[in-house]
Formats: structure tokens, sequence, C-alpha cells
């Protein structure tokens, strides 16, 4: 009896020792392949995410003997600060976290992931006073609202962020100030419910949220490119990764710039991809709202990025333009300072250097 | 009313709820010169620590000074990840005056979330300390609050904010309802093991001398459960100031949870810190006010 309950145990103990060895063997076989590079790419729930997610799922990355370690962040604070304690190697983000990440962790802006001046807007209700007048000041022709119809309202917004940025862009151009209205920072999913809940008279939004306002009926009455400012979004490197490997970013972004170059070929199809990027994430936009997120953030490939970052007779390029003037508004804002502003721009972060290898 | 007497068998002490009295503050502690001749006697075998050993606690902050600035100084964290003392003193005294980078100075961030906090606090602790009293005591009211207060107790203060925003708006009664959330658990749990704890014997006395018994649960049932209540005003106190990020996350435009908010946007660790220290170092002035309360209403509970 004893032995033959020796020999059912020693049969079991044999049984699982097979199992983990041909599992083993499988994982070898599968994953074994000759030096694998891998890159720590972080990104958002955001289009700007899109050529990385391509780049995976058609197995582009694999392909060319890359590995994508893959990291999702709800928004640029915690990407940065991931990015502090060099858990990614490259990614994508909002200019003004890229800004920050420059300016406190010398991280570098390496390319333009999308023009996103349309998509930082501003939503009023239906029937809002604010939607009675139009293009009042004539070199805004496409903004809603008067001075008299804003001022003193109440603004839902996300502060400090290229959101707030298009708000006072919108109060400028109607000849008003931060100190004309009430400020009221909120996080952009706790601003939808509290304007939805009644709150607030106007609600600042960025893409894919406005999307969603915009399903609710929401009108928008702005955005930065409306108000005149331009909002990019930027593909970062760090700092280790760009001084120290730089033909490893070369590659992934050459694999990041290839999916641009598809979103700009095909947005059809890149749009059924972005709708399972987005569900993946937990979000559900109609195919009106994917098919905007192509026609209203315009996207560029190598070569017109390369133009963007070109400096003209030692002229700033346009990029970096871009980025003094939101800088200037974080320095009005008293959120930076001016001696970091200058570090910033004077630093080099602004690089075309890996586009140029490509 | 039908009561049910805090002495009889199915009603032991914190059984019903789950925070039983903390170590050290046992129920003959409450009252009676009998307790407080024990509370002498445990006095009397322990070092009078607040005479000769203070140096001990001068020591343990300076040592931690020293700590932090070592690690930041010899780069073992990076100051990208942690500010030094220094730096942090340097903000502290420039945020006196200055409102960048958050928008306002220490000071009105400060004003902003005392009355935020105190507001949720006092409203809390006016309703949960009597709640828990009349809970522990009156055994019908237990059973009517009992299933409900057990339910809300372990939601999360911030699950609240999304309904909160719904019903009270995005101004100050949405956050201090977030932290009135937070503080009022403390209170009715400690209130209501308090007067459980109470000394069956008193309330024999006070029977037997003809009290009613609304008259023994306020002559003998609240002053014993006071050493507990006051357990519960602190736990109660360091819950609020804990969620007061939380509450600010709502919605605003200032306060140190704000402040901490922007620091974080701004990737700004000496700002984060230093809302963090204002916070710590008010809630633990609060604490210290709310002991020496204790100590003068109820001076038989051993310090």
């Amino acid at each position: 009896m004893r032995s033959r309950r020796t020999a059912f145990w020693s049969l079991i103990i044999l049984f699982i020792g097979m199992v983990l060895v041909a599992g083993n063997g499988c994982n070898q076989s599968s994953t074994a392949p000759a030096k694998e590079v891998v890159i720590a790419v972080s990104h958002q729930p955001c289009v700007h995410a899109l050529p990385t997610y391509m780049a995976m799922t058609k197995g582009w990355d694999k392909a060319d003997g890359f590995k994508i370690d893959y990291q999702f962040y709800a928004s640029g604070p915690p990407q940065n600060e991931a990015l502090a304690s060099n858990k990614w190697e490259v990614g994508a983000e909002g200019a003004v976290p890229g800004m920050l990440a420059a300016i406190r962790y010398g991280a570098y802006i390496i390319a333009i992931s999308n023009d996103e001046s349309e998509t930082n807007d501003l939503w009023v209700r239906p029937n809002s006073p604010i939607l009675k007048a139009k293009g009042v000041n004539p070199k805004y022709p496409d903004l809603y609202g008067s001075a008299e119809t804003v001022k003193g309202k109440t603004i839902l917004l996300t502060t400090a962020s290229t959101g707030h940025y298009a708000v006072i862009a919108t109060l400028k151009a109607l000849g008003l100030s931060e100190q004309d209205v009430k400020l009221v920072h909120m996080e952009q999913s706790q601003a939808m419910a509290a304007f939805e809940a009644g709150q607030g008279d106007i609600v600042q939004l960025w893409a894919p949220f406005d999307y969603i306002g915009e399903g609710k009926g929401w009108k928008k009455m702005s955005s930065g490119k409306r108000a005149g400012v331009v909002v990019p979004g930027v593909v970062i490197a760090s700092k280790k990764a760009f001084e120290e490997n730089p033909e490893k970013v070369a590659k992934w972004l050459k694999l990041y710039m290839r999916g641009i170059g598809e979103m700009k070929a095909n947005p059809g199809e890149s749009a059924k991809l972005l709708n399972a990027y987005y569900k993946e994430h937990g979000l559900t936009l109609d195919d009106k709202a994917l098919a905007q997120e192509f026609s209203l953030r315009p996207i560029f490939d190598t070569k017109e990025q390369l133009a963007l970052f070109a400096k003209k007779d030692g002229a700033p390029s346009q990029v970096e333009k871009w980025m003094s003037d939101l800088a200037d508004f974080f320095v009005q804002q008293g959120r930076i300072t001016p001696a970091e502003k200058e570090k910033f721009m004077k630093g080099n972060f602004i690089n075309d250097k890996i586009l140029k290898m490509l | 009313m039908t009561t049910r007497p805090p002495s009889s068998p199915d009603s032991g002490a914190g059984e019903r709820l789950a925070i039983a009295p903390a170590p050290g503050e046992q129920p003959q502690a409450a009252t009676s010169a009998g307790a407080a001749g024990k509370s002498k006697r445990a006095i009397a075998g322990r070092p009078q620590a607040s005479g000769s050993l203070w140096w001990l606690s001068l020591l343990s902050v300076t040592g931690f000074l020293l700590f932090w600035y070592a690690i930041v100084r010899f780069e073992i964290i990076s100051q990208a990840l942690l500010a030094s003392p220094e730096q942090v003193l340097t903000t502290f005294i420039s945020k006196l005056t200055s409102r960048a980078p958050d928008g306002a100075t220490l000071g009105a961030n400060f004003i902003t979330s005392l009355k935020l906090c105190l507001t949720g606090y006092i409203s809390a602790v006016c309703v949960g300390v009597p709640l828990g009293l009349i809970m522990g005591w009156f055994r019908k009211v237990d059973e009517i609050v009992k299933p409900l207060f057990e339910m809300i107790r372990p939601i999360p203060p911030i699950a609240w904010i999304p309904l909160a925003i719904l019903w009270l708006g995005i101004g100050l009664p949405a956050k201090a309802y977030i932290i009135w959330l937070s503080a009022f658990v403390p209170s009715v749990i400690n209130s209501y093991a308090g007067i459980k704890l109470t000394e069956p014997v008193l309330i024999s006395v006070s029977r037997t001398f003809g009290a009613t018994n609304w008259e023994t649960f306020l002559k003998v049932g609240v002053p014993s459960a006071l050493p507990m209540v006051f357990t519960g005003l602190r736990l109660s106190l360091s819950s609020a100031w804990m969620t007061l990020v939380a509450a600010e996350l709502l919605a605003g435009s200032e306060g140190l949870g704000y402040m901490i908010q922007m620091g974080r946007t701004l990737a700004r660790p000496d700002v984060i810190i230093v809302g963090m220290l204002t916070i710590g170092c008010t809630g633990a002035a609060m604490g210290y006010l709310l002991e020496k309360l204790e100590r003068k209403l109820a001076p038989w509970r051993r310090s």
C-alpha cells in the first residue's frame, strides 16, 4: 500500500516537472530570438499613442528586432514622475509636461506628435448667452462671446495646462484678463461631471473629452487655434536615452514616424485601430469623434518635422517659437521662473538630432 | 424608552462596532476615584518623560533632518525626486509672500484649508459624537442606525466626490462634505465604544439612588465615555487633514491640497513638501490643543 502511494506521488512530481520543463522550453523557443532591443515607451489615452500602438499591433517592432515595453499613464504629471525615476526612455505627452520634463529632468523634445490647438477648447451649454455674439474681435472671427457676456463667468479648467493656455488666449482675444472671470481648477473628468451637473458657465476640455462634451450637445465657443495660439503635442526622449543611446531612440522614432505616415495615408483604417486602443483603456468614442481625431489634429511626417525644427539664418525654429510662447505664458502665470524659461530655450532641449538620424 | 444597559452580557464594549479601545485606554481609567487611583499607580511606575527626556524628541527631529540632508546632499536620492531641507526652507520663506507657482501665498492657502477642514471636522463631530453616545446607550437607536452606518463606514470618502459634485456643487459645501465623511466615522465609533465601557457598578449605584435612565446616561455614561470620545476627536482630526488633499482635488484655486497638486503638476517636490509640512504641523498643533482640552475636561485620564 505504502509503495503504491509512493509511486503515485512520484508520478505526480514527475508530471509537474515535465510540465515545467516543457513550459520553460516553449518560453525559450518563443522569446529567445537573438538580441532583441527593449525600449520603454510611455503614452497617455490620446491619439499621440497611436503610432506606437500601431507598431505593436502590426508587429513592426518585432520585425525590426525591437521589443516595446509599453507604459500607460493617465496624464502628464505621473508620466513625468516616472521619467524622473528612469522608468521610460521615450514617449509622447502634452507641451506643458514636455516643457517641464526638459526643465526639471533634462529630457529632450525630439519631434512633434500632433498640433492639438483645435482640441484644447472651451465649451458652453447650448442656451448660453455667450453664443449670441461671434467674431466680436475681427482678428478672431471663429470665437464666440464678448467681453460683456464672458465677464464674471465661472470657468472650470485644468490649471497649469495647455487648456489653461487656451483659456487665457481666449480671454485676451475678448479683451479680458484672468481677474475678470472666476477660474476653478478641476481635473478633466471631474470638470465634465460638474459642468453636466450645472456647475460653471464655461468648461475647458481637451481631446478626447471634448468629443464627449460635443456628444452631450455642448457648443464650442473657442479653442487655442481660434484664439490664435498653437498647442503642439511633443515626443520626448529622456536625457539618458538621448545622450547615451541616440541610435536606439532613432530606431524607435523611425517606427513612430512610420505610424504617423500610416495615419496620414489611411485615416479610416487608423481610426479603427485608435478605437481599439481607446476601448482597451476604457474610452468609447463614436465614429464622428474618431474621424475628428484625424481631421482636427494635424500630424507631420519626417520631412515636415524637419522643416518645423529648422532654424533659418540663426532665427528660432517654428517649434522653438511655439514652445517659447508657451513658456512665456508660464512665466507670466508665475508657474516657472524667467531663468527656467531661459534654461529651456537655450539648453538645446528642442532638438532635431534624432530626426536627422532617420 | 427601552434601554440596553451597557453592562449586559450581549453588549461588550466594542463588540458591535469594529474598533475596540486602544491599549492603555482601559475602561477603568475612565471614571471614579478608584480609576483615578489606578491611573496614579500606573503613572508612578513610569519615568517622568516630559521633564527629563525632551532631548530625545530633539534628537529624533535633528537626526531626521540630518538624514534627509545627507541623502539629498550625497545624491542617494536625486534632487529631482526629493528637495533638500534648505530648499524646502527657502520655498517656505518665499511662499509667505509669493503667489508663485500655484497662484496663492502660503497664508492664503492655509486659511482656505483651515476653514475647509474646520467646517468639515466640527460638523462631523457635532453629529458623530452624540450619535455614537446615543447608539451605545439606547438599543433601539443602535438597531436603527447601525446597519446604515456599517454600510457607509467602509466607503472611502473620495468615492463620494462625483455624488458630492452633483448634490452640493463645487464650492465649500461639497469639499466640507468629503471631510465630514472622513471625520464622522471615528467620532461615532469611539463615542460608541466609550459609552459601552461604562463601569456596570457605577450604573447600578446611579440606579440604586433613583436616577432615571436619561440621568444615568448624562451623569454617568457620558463622563465615563469622555476619554474615548477624545480619542475619537483626535482620530477624526487626523482623518480630516488626511482627506484635505482629496477634497481640494474636487475643485479649487487655492488651499494646501491644491498647492500640493500644483507642486505635482509642475514637478516641484519642494512645494509639495512645504504643503505637507504645513498640514502636518497644523494637525499636530490642533491635536495638542485637543489634548489640553481633554486634560481639562477628563482629568482622570492618564496622559
